[in-house]
């Protein structure tokens, strides 16, 4: 194995693993902040995917407007969703019903969506895989290293949304009171904040994470209906690996598992993305927070 | 609410309505002919069966999003155990429980380590990677798995006759029988001490904790018990069904099995699931709905359920039975039958 | 011997030192008051004798044993029972269904007898079933035994707290605040209660803020503040002690 293709491996792995992470993140603002547990998020990434190819592809628009309109879609229907059908089970079941019930009800509130998304979105597009056209140069050839220009757009732009993301978990009003809402749920009622509005913002954010995610390796690896379930899976193993009530850990983790699977995908081929499962697995046996070490009840 | 644990002890009455009860689905066949229906009402049991496994692992607060997982575990090792090496049924059988029990073991002491919400999602995750896994390694049948796979070997009544499994009506008295001992197995863990361990560790497992119940042990217990259930019906179904898919048990299996037990009523771990299963397995036949938009219509059918009959058809019955409306309406009819009485 | 001694115990939560070193025992049937202002460490104390985490360090003994580290259920069996500074209970369950399921650990009959429902199991659930009655009775809520805990009033929350806390047959009770937010009626029903509690040979170790209660029922007091215990003794002692009303001035100012 030369060098060129161990960095070309890494790029990918890291490319991957970045996307990876940003599902990660998405779901866990999600998880932390309300609660719920979207299992829906890998449609969410799919919807992404196929948006952001009918703007770029079918209605032949310009990158950035494409990139716009996938983004606001995403946004607004993880709105819709959340109004429509979680925000009912919220309201209604407040203080004293067991927790168990009410995780149960929001993870069948989600597993419900993911499977009527799913259906939908494979029978309006059909099961075969479309390609998107590359919009970057192939590749570029730096210090005698050929480099794969799309995997390296990947991560550029993950790393950007990271950074805007910390700006606005840090500086932004909502964003505080997001961060607020997640740590300390009954403090942020009594300091005025209005708990739906947030749920409804992080909730929207975060399957917007999902579609930019999606949109993200649309044109690496092209677009069919299955798509969101296998990063999702990933996703959520990310996050579980690196502890679920950990940020970084998500990254982190997202990062990890990207690199494995795609050491692992040129050294075994498929059944790699088992045994990622299993390490991970028993990853968890002797250290069941994960990365960052804390459990979430 | 826990309907179970102010069950008195099983007495007399109890045993009565059983009895009753079980005389519907016994005669059954003497009625229906048909071994299209027949077979429905076979699919029927192993969802209640499925159902329950939900159930029992949400006792102590545990939702296992990946039943379908250990049902595949059990089908898996059956068949394997029965072509590969030889097995008769009757000899995989209590072999495929107990390797179902292995593997739910050891995933559920890691899983269930890691804490609530983090189940949730690692059983979905292992149901998709253990369909992953039965499809792409050979040895396990790949993407195309098993076809003719044996039915039960016949069972000789020395002096007698032999029960011979080739029909789909010996095939259903089969099923019928192993779903009767598991729900008898189910009652008598509910109603002892037991059940009552998994309700107050559904409701605050801090209390419980301080009361001194092992948290951990209880639901493990659970989770190892609900799911041999489910590969024992998963060994049952390799060998009626003949032919063995990793599809078959993927996301959406477990996803139509946990609405099996909501549907019926979550607080209600046998009776739910017996309702719901019929419900699920009859009444998209009767309305022909295709299997392609069966997922969408589920999907759609799980969010209203949640949104307005979040405690099942029973149990929304039973929370209407305490209304105000039905106490005046039992009172009038009591006191008309009365009245009625007096002037006859 | 001491039913209880707390020896040096410390706990830090990252760099915040929760307890700095206390120590002090508790005999049997007396009704111990544990009183300092927010933050002393009350609950953390109680947390770590209840086997919630552990200490940084120090020891719990109890009984002549080192309970310390032990987790909670462990400890539950050994006769250390508590209530929570917020209403825990079934809240799901009838009255009588949260008595009768705290009798988990009293039964001698191992699980699977449970599960075959032999003659010996049932007979040891019919005699938990009197058992509840009598709790009930004794800390009068029998007339409310089929009511959902979730209805009853904070009042009556707490008795049924109390009552859940006496199944275990516990020889220490920890109550974590049981009269707080409490009308004055309620206060002195309860406090009367833990009186009778005390009569029956069991020890009573109460967190509480308010004072009456504390003045007026216990018999002896211990009071803890920024993590260390600063004075012990009589109510009429601790009523005048300098230290005390300073750590408490201080608290307010």
């Amino acid at each position: 194995m030369n060098l060129s293709l161990i960095i070309q491996i890494i790029v990918t792995g890291l490319a991957v693993g970045s996307v990876y992470a940003l599902m990660a993140i998405g779901i866990q603002v999600i998880i932390r902040t309300t609660g719920i547990v979207n299992f829906a998020h890998g449609q969410f990434y799919t919807i992404g995917a196929y948006t952001f190819w009918a703007s770029y592809f079918l209605l032949k628009l310009s990158f950035v407007l494409s990139l716009a309109i996938t983004i606001l879609i995403l946004l607004l229907f993880g709105a819709l969703c959340y109004l429509f059908v979680f925000n009912f089970v919220q309201q209604r079941f407040k203080s004293s019903t067991s927790l168990s019930f009410k995780l149960l009800l929001s993870a069948m509130a989600s597993v419900g969506l993911m499977m009527s998304l799913s259906q939908t979105i494979l029978l309006s597009f059909g099961s075969e895989e479309r390609g998107i056209p590359p919009i970057w140069p192939q590749i570029i050839t730096i210090a005698n290293v050929r480099l794969p220009v799309e995997r390296l757009v990947v991560i550029v732009f993950c790393c950007l949304i990271g950074i805007a993301l910390y700006l606005f978990f840090t500086k932004t009003k909502l964003g505080k009171a997001i961060r607020a809402v997640s740590e300390d749920p009954v403090m942020s009622t009594l300091l005025g904040i209005n708990s739906t509005r947030i749920y409804l913002a992080s909730f929207s954010i975060g399957c917007g994470l999902a579609g930019f995610a999606g949109m993200m390796l649309a044109p690496v690896f092209g677009v069919n209906p299955e798509m969101g379930t296998n990063v999702v899976f990933m996703a959520f193993l990310a996050m579980i690996f690196g502890g679920a009530l950990s940020y970084k850990g998500a990254i982190v983790g997202g990062l990890v598992i990207g690199l494995m699977l795609s050491f692992g995908y040129q050294l075994i081929g498929g059944t790699s993305y088992v045994l990622v499962f299993v390490a991970i697995i028993v990853f968890l046996i002797y250290r069941p927070g994960g990365l960052s070490g804390e459990l979430l009840e | 609410m826990n309907f179970l644990s102010d069950r008195r002890m099983i007495n007399l009455n109890d045993i009565i309505t059983f009895i009753l009860v079980l005389i519907f689905p016994i005669l059954l066949p003497l009625v229906i002919k048909n071994p299209y229906i027949i077979h429905l009402f076979i699919m029927t049991c192993i969802g209640i069966v499925l159902g329950m496994s939900f159930s029992m692992a949400y006792a102590p607060g545990l939702i296992n999003i990946g039943v379908a997982a250990y049902y595949s575990i059990g089908a898996y090792a059956s068949t394997l155990l029965v072509k590969k090496l030889d097995f008769s049924f009757w000899a995989a059988l209590p072999v495929a429980i107990l390797i179902t029990g292995i593997i739910s073991l050891v995933t559920g002491l890691a899983f269930i380590k890691a804490g609530t919400f983090t189940f949730v999602i690692l059983t979905l995750l292992f149901n998709l990677a253990l369909v992953q896994a039965l499809g792409q390694v050979e040895v396990l049948g790949g993407w195309s798995g098993f076809v003719n796979i044996p039915r039960p070997e016949p069972i000789v009544i020395p002096y007698y006759s032999a029960i011979d499994f080739s029909t789909h009506t010996s095939c259903y008295y089969l099923i019928l029988v192993m779903l009767l001992l598991i729900v008898l197995a189910f009652y008598g863990l509910y109603s002892s001490r037991i059940g009552r361990a998994w309700n107050a560790i559904r409701q605050s497992s801090h209390l419980a904790e301080t009361l001194g119940v092992d948290v951990y042990f209880f639901r493990v217990f659970a989770f190892v018990v609900a799911s041999c259930a489910a590969g024992t019906v998963g060994s049952f179904y390799a060998h009626y069904f003949g032919t063995l898919e990793p599809v078959t048990f993927g996301g959406f299996a477990s996803i139509y099995i946990q609405l099996y037990s909501v549907l019926g009523g979550l607080d209600f771990p046998i009776l739910g699931p017996i309702i719901g299963a019929i419900i699920m397995t009859f009444v998209p036949e009767v309305l022909r709905i295709t299997s392609e938009i069966q997922p969408i219509i589920f999907g759609v059918l799980l969010i209203v359920l949640i949104l307005f009959l979040p405690r099942g058809i029973i149990g929304s019955l039973h929370e209407a039975r305490k209304m105000p409306i039905y106490d005046k309406m039992a009172k009038e009819i009591r006191a008309w039958l009365s009245n009625k009485r007096k002037t006859v | 011997m001491a039913l209880v001694e707390i020896r040096g115990i410390e706990k830090y939560f990252g760099g915040v030192a929760a307890l700095q070193g206390v120590d002090f025992s508790v005999n049997g049937s007396e009704v111990v008051g544990l009183i300092g202002p927010n933050g002393a460490g009350k609950s953390t104390l109680f947390n770590i004798i209840s086997g919630f985490f552990p200490p940084s360090s120090g020891k719990v003994i109890f009984k002549g044993e080192d309970i310390t580290g032990l987790k909670a259920d462990r400890i539950a069996r050994k006769g250390i029972g508590r209530t929570f500074q917020a209403p825990t209970l079934f809240m799901q369950s009838t009255v009588f269904d949260n008595v009768f399921t705290a009798f988990h650990m009293r039964y001698k009959q191992p699980l699977w007898k449970a599960f075959l429902h032999t003659p010996f199991a049932r007979a040891e659930e019919e005699i938990a079933k009197e058992k509840t009655m009598e709790i009930l009775g004794f800390v009068g809520l029998a007339s409310q035994k089929d009511k959902i805990a979730e209805n009853l009033s904070s009042g009556w929350q707490k008795t049924l707290a109390i009552a859940i806390a006496l199944t275990t047959n516990a020889e220490l009770l920890l109550l974590d605040e049981p009269v707080t937010t409490l009308s004055p009626d309620r206060v002195e029903i309860i406090m009367k209660l833990v009186s009778k509690i005390r009569d029956t040979g069991t020890t009573v170790l109460i967190i509480e803020h308010n004072m009456k209660a504390i003045m007026d029922y216990c018999d002896r007091i211990i009071v803890l503040a920024y993590g260390k215990r600063i004075a012990e003794g009589l109510p009429s002692q601790i009523r005048i002690n300098k230290e005390v009303i300073e750590s408490y001035l201080g608290e307010i100012g």
